[in-house]
């Protein structure tokens, strides 16, 4: 879930509100925020991932508001055209083929405010836009600009990259920029896209980075927005937020899209109805609300709502992407009627109980165990694949994982106890642990197996020792089982033996080889068992 | 009676301090018994507040190796005497009957002691050292103290002893001495049988029928016996067991599903849409190899539908391309709710209720507050008609098991696959709130392409939290925790 930053006194400038930190603390749940601290006026949040529209404390103050009945029904979001032109060449159609932009005059740029727009920024890229795949925000000095405007893509440009003192190529900006180097891999070389005004300045090459001479200032007072990409729903939505947030700050005009084919005045802000009935609310909350009540609530959540003939038809604010199915509007109804006025009922559902089969097996199993004095451990099914390979044992392997330590999914249970062992070299001896935990084998189609481990070390733990386990175990399991010749990691040739049953190897015993010891630094003799389950269910 | 529970030695120790205080050698001798036994005695005697030790610590001198020697021949200044009354008085005389060492030795410390000077290679003795012919030097009056005694304490004139090399060394000692307290004076005034007891039943004795003849000793039942070491669960998973076996009871059927999962079933099915941040290399451990999985063909169909139109759901889906392809990517589940989406689609009866209490995995950085794999407790209930605010009351209930509290709060709540979504917080007395997990009604896009008509319920709880609070853990490495004396000292009932 995002995390944002907000500043106490520019959500009341906004609100018009007089709210303190503990109250906001109190109302957050509410407005589907997380609280998560404060300092000094800032407070920072956790927003719920459906609603981006809370990403910037333009659209907090709007929730609050909502909440405090300060504004009912749908916001009128509508915004003139401002006559200015973007062409979008069509040899931008093949590399990053949405783009959508507008302008907003009469901003004034506080530290809070530019905070909120960057962060907003930040925050649509990284959670709704696969990493600027999809879309990329550029806001600029409007002043800065000589309209029409040029999306289109080249073979090379050269500008000043935001934040450079001096002029570089495409592909200099690609290898030497921190932004260059974070995003080279969504653009295709000598296939550049960018946007010029009339005058030939760059004003960005998206969705890598703005060039220096638009950079937006303290002075700056009418913005400039773009917004392009690949997916022209994420596009879409991604403009739609900007404008509405920044509508907040000021007069939000729309620029005209020239595509080869058509023209679109920029943001479209796009009309969504969907509908339900008292009857559906009301079964799916368990309350007896009427449909007024139910209108009064919607509203209350910022929809604009009429009445006809039992049918209850919310129309959806521009800026809300998650509502898709009437069960989105019973929530709003639901969180508009306070979740904490919902009197929980127990439900007396009869249903007979069952353990899994596997489950019980594994607990008569655990029982076998903690009789022969063996205490049971828990130990990671992600591994290492050092240790592994220090067992000759494959594992299946993690394409991406976090660190060595955790590369890959144990394919045996031992590794982990007897590495365990060595985190206990001051513990008494005898070390007699075990575990019952899941592996997964190592091949073409890899499957969960249930498993049973046991290890034992002491000055003198040898073959004799865990074969009188192995025994006890297959015994106590009221297993048929014969016990072969074994040959194979980690035990001394010789001293290892498999469990059979119906011909089938199911299990090996034997000593741990002194070479694995040694790589685990452990000082003693080290017998070991282990035993599929699986096979042992009836 | 204390007597009664007194071992042997004990009672030995006490007979013979009723004269007055003892040394432990003189008590030794007194009773017959080793200075173990005595020492043993003396400490049990003394915790049992019959005696009382004081220490005795002593500066003491004894013959070092040369002492030893010179003791016999006497100090080289003697030998050099005795030569010179048998008239040998130059250095080359003595030299020849002593050795040069020896000669050297002797010289300079008839000299230093001013009994002797050299002249010209001759020996000539003082007035003091005439004297010294028939009679003792200092040193030799110090020294000779050692034919009676093996040490002796500090005399005059040691000191100068102690600086001649090894003839002398000092050591310091302990003496304890034991008396009898008044409660000790009192239990021997009553006075103390030695019968013949026994401290061990032995099978023999049983055999035999000699028990009978003998009186076992009672023991002192107070005194602290070396510990047990007995396997058990570990403390964690009996923790898990306990959910386990709870949600049992109250008709849950058990489920086990696979750890490694395509990305249709741990998300697709779940209708979380493709560019989900969740389904990015960031969040999701991918299997290297083999990297793709199959996926169900019709199942295929009716979820790219409900995704890119809603299918026959009501929804508008989420408007966009579904691929199949990153459908069939392999995974480690990042949440066993896929394990619910398994068990709807082979379910056949209503009402039905589904649960799992197993691992998942994360892309987290490990640290005290994160682990890529954690334990969740996840479970459905299907029911026809079932509501929103009977889903609070089987949180509310769960709340009261697993928590022990009824003091929780409801907050809104987001997951793709839930509408409406909710989170369960305990109000922890100490803690303040904790956050058990999250829950919600199956959105219709999860529940109808999955064949289910009826409502779903569905929760996932986490109990990492509380867990660490009933076995005080701060770090949450430790619910792993490798660490045997720990794993040793959790005792098996946890509150």
């Amino acid at each position: 879930m995002p995390k944002i930053a907000v500043n106490l006194e520019d959500i009341n400038q906004l609100t018009g509100k007089d709210l303190t930190i503990r109250e906001f603390e109190k109302i957050s749940p509410n407005i589907k925020c997380e609280w998560i601290g404060a300092h000094d006026g800032e407070i920072e949040l956790e927003v719920t991932h459906d609603r981006p529209d809370l990403l910037s404390s333009e659209g907090i103050a709007r929730a609050l508001r909502q909440y405090f009945g300060l504004q009912k029904g749908l916001q009128k979001l509508e915004f003139k055209k401002s006559g200015l032109h973007c062409t979008v060449d069509k040899s931008v159609l093949q590399v990053r083929p949405h783009s959508r932009m507008f302008v907003v005059y009469g901003v004034k740029l506080t530290d809070a405010t530019v905070q909120q727009l960057m962060q907003l920024q930040e925050k649509i890229h990284a959670s709704y836009t696969l990493n600027r795949k999809n879309a990329s925000i550029g806001v600029y000095d409007l002043d800065t600009l000589k309209f029409p405007l040029t999306y289109k893509s080249v073979k090379d440009i050269r500008f000043i990259p935001l934040g450079e003192n001096r002029e570089m190529s495409a592909k200099e900006i690609l290898e030497k920029t921190e932004k260059g180097r974070a995003y080279a891999k969504l653009i295709e070389p000598a296939k550049y896209p960018i946007i010029v005004d009339s005058k030939g300045t760059v004003l960005s090459m998206p969705p890598i980075i703005n060039s220096e001479d638009t950079r937006v200032t303290p002075s700056t007072s009418n913005l400039f927005v773009d917004v392009s990409g690949e997916d022209q729903l994420a596009v879409e939505k991604t403009v739609t937020l900007m404008a509405v947030a920044l509508s907040e700050r000021g007069e939000v005009r729309t620029v005209s899209m020239d595509y080869p084919d058509r023209s679109i005045e920029s943001p479209m802000l796009k009309k969504q109805e969907i509908s339900t009935s008292a009857g559906f609310v009301n079964a799916r909350l368990g309350l007896r609300l009427s449909e007024n009540d139910i209108k009064e609530l919607l509203e209350k959540a910022g929809f604009g709502v009429s009445l006809d003939r039992g049918r209850i038809t919310a129309e959806v604010p521009c800026y809300r992407f998650d509502i898709m199915h009437e069960i989105d509007l019973t929530e709003e109804v639901a969180m508009a009627y306070g979740y904490d006025k919902l009197e929980p009922v127990f439900p007396e559902i009869f249903t007979i109980g069952k353990a899994d089969e596997i489950e019980t097996l594994s607990n008569k199993t655990r029982e076998i165990m903690i009789g022969m004095g063996f205490q049971e451990v828990l130990t990671y099914i992600l591994e290492g694949s050092n240790l592994f390979d220090a067992f000759n044992i494959k594992a299946v392997k993690l394409d991406n994982p976090v660190s060595d330590e955790h590369d890959c999914i144990r394919s045996s249970l031992v590794p982990g106890l007897i590495e365990l062992l060595s985190n206990n070299k001051h513990y008494p001896l005898p070390h007699k642990i075990f575990e019952v935990g899941d592996i997964v084998t190592q091949g073409d189609s890899p499957l969960m197996e249930r498993r049973v481990a046991a290890v034992i070390s002491d000055t003198e733990a040898g073959f004799t020792l865990i074969k009188s386990v192995a025994e006890a175990v297959m015994k106590n399991l009221n297993s048929g089982y014969s016990i072969t010749e074994y040959a194979g990691s980690p035990f001394i040739t010789g001293r290892a033996a498999a469990i059979e049953s119906n011909k089938k190897r199911i299990g090996v015993f034997g000593e741990v080889h002194p070479s694995v010891l040694n790589h685990l630094d452990i000082e003693h003799p080290v017998v070991t068992m282990e035993l599929n389950l699986e096979a042992i269910k009836k | 009676m204390i007597s009664d529970t007194l071992h042997e030695h004990e009672k030995k120790v006490l007979i013979a301090l009723k004269t007055g205080e003892l040394s432990q050698e003189e008590l030794s001798k007194k009773t017959g018994l080793q200075g173990d036994s005595i020492a043993h005695a003396c400490l049990w005697l003394e915790s049992k507040g019959l005696v009382k030790t004081t220490e005795e610590r002593k500066e003491l001198f004894k013959l070092g190796s040369e002492g030893k020697s010179y003791l016999k021949e006497g100090l080289p200044e003697r030998q050099v005497l005795s030569e010179f009354k048998k008239g040998r008085k130059t250095i080359g005389e003595l030299e020849k009957a002593l050795g040069k060492e020896k000669t050297k030795i002797g010289v300079s410390w008839l000299a230093r002691q001013k009994l002797a000077k050299i002249k010209s290679g001759k020996i000539e003795l003082t007035a003091d050292g005439l004297k010294m012919l028939k009679g003792e030097t200092k040193h030799e009056r110090v020294l000779n103290m050692f034919k009676e005694h093996d040490s002796i304490q500090h005399i005059q004139g040691i000191e100068e002893l102690l600086k001649r090399g090894k003839l002398i060394k000092k050591v310091d000692t302990v003496k304890r001495r034991v008396a009898l307290t008044e409660k000790g004076k009192a239990l021997v005034g009553k006075g103390i049988k030695i019968e013949d007891t026994v401290n061990l039943l032995t099978s023999r004795m049983i055999k035999s029928g000699d028990w009978k003849k003998v009186k076992l000793r009672p023991y002192d039942v107070t005194a602290p016996v070396p510990a047990t070491k007995l396997g058990k669960r570990q403390p964690y998973l009996a923790l898990l067991e306990e959910a386990r076996q709870y949600l049992i009871a109250m008709g849950f059927i058990e489920l086990r599903t696979p750890l490694i999962e395509t990305e249709f079933w741990n998300f697709d099915t779940l209708y979380q849409p493709q560019f989900h941040p969740a389904r990015t290399r960031r969040d999701t451990y991918y299997i290297k190899k083999p990297n793709k999985g199959e996926i169900p063909e019709a199942y295929t169909k009716i979820i790219k539908e409900t995704h890119e139109n809603g299918w026959k759901t009501g929804s508008t889906g989420w408007k966009y391309h579904w691929d199949p392809e990153k459908a069939k990517n392999l995974i480690l589940r990042t949440h066993t709710t896929v394990s619910s989406v398994r068990a709807m689609n082979g379910n056949k009866k209503t009402p039905a209720k589904y649960f799992t209490i197993s691992r998942n995995f994360r892309r987290d950085v490990i640290d005290a507050t994160h682990l890529p794999e954690f334990f969740q407790c996840e479970g459905i209930i299907i029911q026809e008609n079932m509501n929103f605010r009977e889903l609070l009351g089987v949180l509310k209930e769960f709340a009261k098991k697993f928590a022990g509290t009824e003091k929780i709060s409801f907050r809104p709540s987001y997951f793709p696959y839930t509408e409406p979504s909710v989170e369960l917080v305990a109000e922890h007395p100490k803690l303040g709130p904790i956050e058990l997990g999250g829950a919600g009604m199956f959105r219709p896009e999860v529940r109808l392409p999955a064949g289910v008509e009826s409502e779903v319920m569905a929760w996932g709880l986490g109990f990492d939290r509380l867990c660490m609070i009933k076995l005080g853990i701060k770090d949450i490495r430790d619910l792993f925790s490798k660490d045997l004396n720990w794993l040793e000292k959790t005792p098996v009932v946890i509150d």
